[in-house]
């Protein structure tokens, strides 16, 4: 008998194990072959995860494929390393293994002349292991330790050109700022084992709902706290931006369509635990709101392509969580608007998730867009480039159906997530979702401006004399085209009448099976959302439309004028990194330098003492140890006579029993 | 007068007393050595007093006094084979002189 692919699910994650072992082990010298094993190993995985969605759209259904005990102590601790199939963890396998398999495909031009392509793609095969471990696991620790491991990924390659010190320096940040998350995120597995003894979803789920322990019932918060750390939510969202460093295609892969929404998926997954403290959910739909408004804020001010690329994706990271949150800030028995608590909190998992599934693909076409863009041109700096929609007509035009999805025009991908959303924020009928639907507006209103000022600013218009692009090879404008053909479709599975119509599931009905809600659609709402988005454009084409020739660098642009202060404001991210150095400089590192001197003075002070007195008293025996022979002797001789002449003294008559 | 135990015992005890001054103020090696023998003789003497006076029917005293002789002989071959070493190396056979070996 066959078997199913359900039960070769194992082998997603496995192979590109595999792949990066051997590459590391035996082929970084042929950088070529390196990169066809990397390239042929995610295939092999992309075509397993469509197998495995296409059986549990035929009705599989959720299951616990693989269930290795790992760490058994019997009661006390059970660790087991399983592969687990959910319709949350097949969409995720989907989206990964879909936009990794077409980066490595678009690196394969894009790297083509590095020195370190064979080490590229080793990272890169780690990176897709990781990512897979991550999203198929069943438990807490087992997350964890996937989710550490995509961390050092993203700082392996984000520091790709460690010989650059900006390179070098963003990987460091990135990796202690999201290990600053990471801690939380870490002290609630602790607390995990602690007060629930188990580290399974499903069963700290019901576990968590009897328990009225404080620090059991923070314990989502302390959750939260590692996805806002990965998730680049506000204010630990620094890093991400920097992360720009590293090359292109890793910026689209993991700091846009994959890592960095991990955060996303950790709340997805435990949404049902987290929607129990409505508290801690409000929490994540604000912080996610702001983020949201907050990052699209200073995208609209920014120069370098892939930074105003990242701080979107920062934005759209804040939408996703704001759904999550909105979601299930009703509190599972509560009902508001309508709507019954729990169904609130599905209906957020499922605007939230959706979300993440669309924007990874645009995400990942608008990054990769923007590689090919910097291949061709050299510089990262809008405002050096131009005139670039004759001269590289697949990539822009490619790009340009990437910006029209993010910025919410229907019939694209990005107009129905973003649409579910606010639909959802509407749904939810309380003074916190009319005041986060204003938000999202805002911020949809805003990502159409600047989408459509980076757009227009470095397509149109003249090219520098200087540069001479042209369009990308095929292996990278492959992958362009098909994130956009999915850029333009993906979206349409989540409105339920559309897939009705083509008699496909829908997302919802995909999510959730047993559930028989569907994602909310208002026309009217959606009215509004595409009204503020073509206010955005119109506000960009009135900016930008006409770029002059002398408009080369930052300095001229027209928004300059407009904003005055408040321009240099947005220009500098509003400061924040600012206020974290001074917070580093003056707080943590003073009180850093005390506990240094404790560490310096009083616990090693106390080390160093026991070994100073010892050689002390050692000095003070030390004449004893003479070396010379004749002294011990009369020591040994005089000590003898002692002995004899206390016993002589002591026992009676011992000289006579000895000598009988 | 009757030769008896205390003589022999007293002859020990002067023999040891000499012996155990001679290693302990003597500086050449050889002259310990040579102490060193008069401490195994005053310690054979005692034995072979011991029993001839106390148990002349067992033969256990002068027993040990040959297997000590044996041994001593084989320790004075050895010792007198360091003191050759020794003053090849060092054209010295003071004790005090020795004490760079421990390094």
């Amino acid at each position: 008998m066959n078997p199913t692919y359900y039960e070769l699910a194992w082998l997603i994650p496995a192979l590109p194990l595999f792949s990066f072992i051997f590459t590391v082990l035996f082929t970084q010298k042929y950088r070529d072959l390196t990169a066809f094993i990397s390239v042929a190993v995610v295939v092999a995985s992309f075509y397993l995860s469509i197998r495995v969605t296409m059986e549990m759209l035929a009705g599989a259904g959720s299951a616990q494929m693989l269930n290795i005990q790992w760490i058994p102590l019997g009661k006390a601790l059970n660790v087991s390393v399983g592969v687990f199939l959910d319709p949350l963890s097949v969409m995720m396998l989907i989206v990964v293994t879909t936009v990794t398999m077409l980066v490595h495909i678009y690196s394969l031009g894009y790297m083509k002349h590095e020195d370190g392509k064979s080490r590229f793609f080793s990272y890169l095969s780690l990176f897709t292991f990781s990512m897979l471990g991550l999203v198929l696991s069943d438990n807490m620790l087992q997350m964890f330790i996937f989710w550490e491991l995509v961390g050092l990924c993203s700082y392996l390659l984000i520091g790709y050109y460690y010989t650059k010190k900006t390179a070098a320096d963003a990987a460091k940040k990135a990796f202690s700022v999201t290990r600053a998350g990471d801690l939380g995120f870490f002290m609630a597995v602790v607390i995990c084992w602690g007060y629930f003894g188990t580290f399974n979803f499903a069963e700290i789920q019901t576990l968590y709902g009897e328990t009225t322990e404080f620090l059991a019932r923070i314990f989502p918060f302390l959750i939260f706290f590692g996805a806002m750390g990965k998730s680049g939510q506000f204010p630990l969202h620094i890093w991400l931006p920097d992360a720009m460093e590293g090359p292109t295609p890793v910026s689209a892969l993991i700091h846009a369509a994959t890592m960095v929404v991990a955060g996303i998926f950790l709340v997805a997954r435990a949404i049902m635990i987290f929607a129990q403290t409505p508290d801690t959910m409000l929490w994540v739909a604000y912080i996610g709101g702001f983020t949201a408004l907050f990052s699209a804020t200073i995208a609209v001010a920014q120069h370098d392509i892939k930074r105003i690329l990242a701080f979107s994706t920062l934005s759209q990271l804040g939408y996703m969580m704001l759904a999550l949150g909105i979601g299930g800030s009703i509190g599972l028995s509560n009902t508001s608007n309508g709507h019954a608590g729990s169904d609130l909190a599905l209906m957020g998992q499922t605007a939230g998730t959706f979300h993440l599934f669309t924007h990874a693909f645009f995400k990942a076409l608008l990054f990769l867009g923007a590689g090919s863009v910097i291949h061709a041109m050299h510089t990262n700096n809008i405002w050096e480039m131009g005139g670039l929609k004759s001269k590289m007509k697949i990539t822009v035009w490619t790009f340009i159906i990437g910006t029209i999805a993010l910025s919410g025009i229907p019939p694209f991908a990005g107009f129905w997530s973003k649409d579910e959303i606010l639909a959802l924020c509407m749904e939810v009928g309380t003074v916190h979702g009319y005041i986060l639907f204003g938000v999202a507006l805002a911020g949809a209103f805003l990502t159409a401006f600047y989408m459509f000022r980076l757009c227009l600013v470095a397509f149109w218009g003249k090219t520098p004399a200087s540069a001479h692009p042209h369009e990308s090879e095929f292996s990278m404008t492959f992958p362009l085209i098909v994130l956009a053909t999915l850029s333009v479709f993906a979206g349409l599975i989540g409105n339920h009448d559309i897939a009705h119509t083509l008699n496909i599931t829908s997302y919802a009905a995909f999510l959730n099976p047993e559930w028989n809600h569907e994602a909310v659609f208002h026309l009217s709402i959606a009215g509004i959302s595409v009204l503020v988005a073509g206010l955005g454009i119109v506000s960009a084409f009135v900016l930008y439309a006409k770029r002059p020739a002398e408009w080369t660098s930052e300095a001229h642009d027209p928004l300059r004028a407009k904003l005055g202060k408040l321009y240099t404001h947005l220009e500098n991210k509003w400061y924040i990194d600012e206020v974290w150095s001074w917070i580093l400089n003056n707080i943590l590192f003073r009180i850093a330098a005390g506990c240094a001197w404790f560490d310096r003075h009083i616990v090693d002070g106390s080390v160093d003492l026991v070994g100073f007195m010892t050689t002390r008293f050692g000095l003070v025996l030390q004449p004893v140890q003479s070396g010379k022979l004749q002294n011990y002797i009369l020591v040994v001789f005089v000590g003898l006579l002692f002995v004899l002449g206390f016993l002589y003294m002591k026992v009676p008559g011992i000289l006579a029993q000895m000598i009988q | 007068m009757e030769i008896g135990i205390y003589h022999y015992l007293v002859l020990s005890f002067i023999l040891f007393a000499i012996g155990m001054v001679g290693v302990m103020v003597r500086r050449s090696v050889i002259l310990m050595l040579i102490s060193i023998e008069i401490l195994f003789n005053s310690i054979n003497l005692t034995a072979v007093a011991f029993n001839r006076f106390l148990y002349p029917e067992q033969v256990t005293g002068q027993v040990f006094v040959i297997f000590i002789m044996t041994v001593a002989a084989a320790e004075a071959a050895v010792g007198l084979a360091i003191v050759m070493s020794v003053y090849k190396n060092f054209k010295n056979l003071e004790i005090g002189g020795l004490n760079t070996l421990k390094n």
